[in-house]
C-alpha cells in the first residue's frame, strides 16, 4: 500500500469546480424548461403529454439513486453475492409499476397525487393512513439522499460535509422551483445519459484492472460469508428488499406523478424499458463493493465502498466521472422528491384547506404557488436535519420499509377490484406497519418490509371478505374535489 | 364527514414532526470520544466507550471504531493472521463476511510512509453468532409466497382490467 489512502481522492478545487458547473448548468435549464410550466398541470404532471424516450429516461433516472451507488456495493459487502441479487430485484417494482400506471392512467385522466387516488377509494379511513406513511418515507428518503450528497462528496473530494449537503440541495430545490416537474423530467434524460456512459466506463474499466477470479480469491479467503449462498442474513433479505422496492414504487408519489404525466399508453412501455435498462446497474456497482477488499481499498463506511473503489481504479480521471455520477444520481432523486412530495402537500393537505376557507377552488396561480411553497419547505426541513450530520440518520429511512409494505396491497387491490373497502385498506396499513416495525427491532431491518407486507396481506384478505365493498370505479374519471372522504361518491 | 386534517390543519405537520423526531432520536448520534481516552483505544461508536468484546453479532458484519493518535498519519488494523483488514486516514474500519467465532483485532498508528508508530493497548475480539437458517428458510419461504401472491393478483387485475376495457 502506498500513501495515498491518507489523501482525498480528487483535490477539492476539482470538485468546488464541477459542483459550480452543474449546480449553474442545472438551475439554468430548470429556468429553461421551466418556460413551459404556465399552468398547474404544466409544473405539477408536465402537461400529462411525457413521451416514451422521456418517460424510460425518467424512470431510470429517478431509480438510479444515490442508493444504487452507495447501497447496492453496500449490501454486496454487508450480505455478499446474495444481497447483491436482493438489491438488483428492486428493478421488479418498475416491472410490475408497468401494467399499473397504464390502470392508474386510465382510471384517473384528470389525476394528480397517489394520495388523491387513495382518498377517493377509500375515503378518510384510507386517506389518513397512507397520508403519513407517504410523507414520512418521502421526507426521510430526502434526508437520506442530502446527507448521502454531503458524505460522498466529503469522502472523494474532501469538501465539507456542509457545504457539499447544501449546495447539492439548494441546487435542486431552484430548478425544481423554476421548472417543476418538466425541469425534473428534462434533467433525468440528461442525468439518466450520463450516469449510463459513465457506469459503462467504470465496468470497462474494471473488468480491464480487476481479475474477477482474484476477488473471489480474496473475498472467500477474508471475508468468507459473502461468497455463501447459505448466509442467513442474506436469504432473509431477499424477498425483503423485492417487498420493500414494490412498497416503494406502488405507493410513492414520484412514480405515480410519472404515471399521470405520460401520454395515455407510454407508461407501461417506459417502465418496463426503464426496469430493464435499471437491472445491471445494481450488479456493477454491487461489484464494486466486493472487490474493495481485493484492490486494498480502505473500507470505513459500507456505504461509501462504491464510489471509493471505482475512484481508485480509475485514478484522477475515474474519480471525476465518478463524482459526476454520483451529483447526477443525487440531483435525479431529489429533484423527483421534492416535486412528488411538494405536489402531494399541496394537492391533498394545503390546497383543500384553502379550498374550504375560500369555499371555491383555487386559482391555477395560488396552485402553483402552493407547491413552489412547498418545495422550499421541504428543502428546509430536509437541511435542518442532514445539516447535524448524525450518521445514523440514514437509518430512519429502513423505518419507512415495513410501512411502505404495507400499502403494496391496498393500492394493488384497490386499483383492480371493486371489493377492498376502506376498512381493509387501513387495517392493513396499520397492522402492517406496526408487525414490520416489531420485525425492525426484534429482528433486523432486513426482515422488516417482508413482514410488514405479510401481515398487510393477510388483513387486507380477511378485512375484505369480512367487510366487502362495491366500489365503482367511473367515479375516478370526473376531475378531483375536495369536499368530502367519503369512498365511491362521485368525484367527491 | 369531517376532515382531520381540513378541520385542524396543525394535525398533520404535529404528527409528522413527532414521527420524525421520534425516528431520529432513536438513533444516536456518534459522539466524539470522551477526552482523556489513550490513543488507539476501540470504542463504541454510539457513545465513544472504551470496548474490548463485542457481540454477538449475527450478520456477520462490524464496524471498529478507535481514539486518536496526535502523531499518525494514518492507521493501520490487523486480523488475527496478522493481515492487513484497513489502511487509511480515517479512525473507523468496516469489516464484513465473518464466519461463525471468535474473532481478534488490532489497530496500529502509522507515519506517512507507512512505518508503524505506535500499536493499540488492547485488542477487540468480536463474537459472530449467524441467524440460524432455520429461520432464514422460513422467511425465505414467507417472502416466496407473499410474491407469488402479488404477481397472482396482478396478472389477474391486469387481465381482468383488459377485458373490460375491450368489451
Amino acid at each position: 500500500m502506498n500513501g495515498t489512502e491518507f489523501e482525498p481522492i480528487l483535490a477539492p478545487s476539482w470538485g468546488y469546480a464541477l459542483l459550480a458547473i452543474f449546480g449553474i448548468v442545472w438551475v439554468a435549464l430548470g429556468i429553461w424548461w421551466g418556460r413551459k410550466a404556465t399552468t398547474y398541470e404544466g409544473y405539477a404532471v408536465a402537461g400529462r403529454n411525457v413521451g416514451l424516450a422521456m418517460g424510460a429516461a425518467t424512470a431510470v433516472a429517478t431509480w438510479i439513486t444515490s442508493n444504487t451507488t452507495m447501497l447496492a456495493p453496500q449490501l454486496a459487502l454487508e450480505l455478499g453475492v446474495l444481497g447483491m441479487l436482493a438489491y438488483a430485484t428492486a428493478s421488479f417494482g418498475l416491472f410490475a409499476f408497468a401494467p399499473m400506471s397504464g390502470r392508474i392512467r386510465a382510471l384517473m385522466p384528470q389525476g394528480f397525487t397517489a394520495v388523491e387516488f387513495v382518498r377517493r377509494r377509500y375515503g378518510a379511513a384510507g386517506y389518513f393512513p397512507f397520508l403519513l406513511i407517504s410523507i414520512f418515507y418521502a421526507v426521510t428518503w430526502l434526508i437520506s439522499m442530502a446527507m448521502a450528497g454531503g458524505k460522498l462528496l466529503e469522502v472523494l473530494s474532501d469538501i465539507p460535509y456542509g457545504t457539499g449537503m447544501s449546495v447539492v440541495l439548494v441546487v435542486c430545490m431552484l430548478y425544481t422551483l423554476f421548472g417543476g416537474l418538466f425541469a425534473v423530467i428534462g434533467t433525468d434524460f440528461i442525468q439518466s445519459v450520463i450516469i449510463a456512459i459513465g457506469l459503462v466506463v467504470v465496468a470497462v474499466t474494471i473488468l480491464m484492472h480487476v481479475n474477477v477470479g482474484g476477488v473471489y480469491d480474496e473475498v472467500t479467503t477474508e471475508r468468507p460469508m459473502l461468497m455463501n449462498m447459505m448466509f442467513p442474513a442474506a436469504l432473509m433479505a431477499l424477498f425483503n428488499n423485492m417487498l420493500f422496492g414494490f412498497g416503494e414504487i406502488f405507493h410513492s408519489n414520484v412514480w405515480w406523478s410519472r404515471a399521470f404525466a405520460m401520454r395515455e399508453s407510454v407508461g407501461p412501455k417506459a417502465y418496463l424499458l426503464g426496469g430493464i435498462l435499471w437491472l445491471p446497474i445494481p450488479v456493477v456497482a454491487g461489484f464494486l463493493g466486493l472487490a474493495g477488499p481485493a484492490v486494498g481499498v480502505g473500507i470505513t463506511s459500507p456505504d461509501t465502498v462504491g464510489p471509493l473503489v471505482a475512484a481508485e481504479l480509475l485514478g484522477t480521471v475515474g474519480a471525476l466521472v465518478v463524482f459526476v455520477i454520483v451529483f447526477c444520481s443525487l440531483a435525479s432523486s431529489i429533484d423527483s422528491l421534492l416535486a412528488a412530495t411538494a405536489d402531494l402537500l399541496a394537492h391533498d393537505v394545503v390546497l383543500p384547506v384553502v379550498a374550504r376557507q375560500a369555499q371555491h377552488e383555487p386559482s391555477d396561480r395560488t396552485k402553483r404557488r402552493c407547491a413552489a411553497g412547498a418545495v422550499i419547505f421541504l428543502s428546509v426541513v430536509a437541511w435542518l436535519f442532514a445539516i447535524q450530520e448524525n450518521s445514523n440518520l440514514a437509518q430512519v429511512l429502513f423505518f419507512a420499509g415495513p410501512m411502505v409494505g404495507s400499502c403494496i396491497w391496498p393500492i394493488l387491490g384497490g386499483l383492480y377490484f371493486r371489493r377492498p373497502g376502506r376498512w381493509a385498506a387501513c387495517l392493513a396499513m396499520v397492522a402492517g406497519s406496526a408487525c414490520g416495525l416489531w420485525a425492525y427491532f426484534g429482528i433486523g431491518y432486513f426482515v422488516a418490509s417482508l413482514v410488514g407486507a405479510a401481515v398487510s396481506a393477510v388483513v387486507f384478505a380477511a378485512a375484505t371478505w369480512w367487510a366487502p365493498a362495491e366500489f365503482d370505479f367511473q367515479r375516478l374519471q370526473a376531475p378531483p374535489q375536495r369536499e368530502s372522504l367519503s369512498p365511491g361518491e362521485s368525484g367527491v | 364527514m369531517r376532515r382531520p386534517t381540513a378541520c385542524r390543519p396543525w394535525l398533520l405537520p404535529a404528527i409528522l414532526a413527532g414521527l420524525l423526531a421520534g425516528g431520529f432520536s432513536a438513533s444516536a448520534a456518534a459522539q466524539d470520544p470522551p477526552e482523556n481516552q489513550p490513543p488507539l483505544q476501540f470504542i463504541e461508536a454510539v457513545d465513544g466507550e472504551p470496548v474490548r468484546e463485542i457481540g454477538p453479532v449475527q450478520e456477520g458484519y462490524v464496524t471498529l471504531v478507535w481514539t486518536r493518535d496526535p502523531q499518525a498519519a494514518g492507521y493501520r488494523v490487523l486480523g488475527e493472521s496478522g493481515r492487513v483488514l484497513y489502511e487509511g486516514r480515517m479512525r473507523q474500519t468496516f469489516l464484513s463476511g465473518l464466519p461463525d467465532g471468535v474473532h481478534e483485532f488490532r489497530v496500529a498508528s502509522v507515519d506517512e510512509q507507512g512505518e508503524v508508530i505506535r500499536e493499540g493497548p488492547q485488542p477487540v475480539t468480536v463474537t459472530v453468532e449467524h441467524w440460524p437458517l432455520a429461520l432464514a428458510w422460513t422467511l425465505f419461504g414467507v417472502g416466496a409466497v407473499v410474491m407469488l401472491a402479488l404477481v397472482t393478483v396482478l396478472v389477474i387485475g391486469s387481465r381482468d382490467s383488459a377485458m373490460t376495457a375491450t368489451t
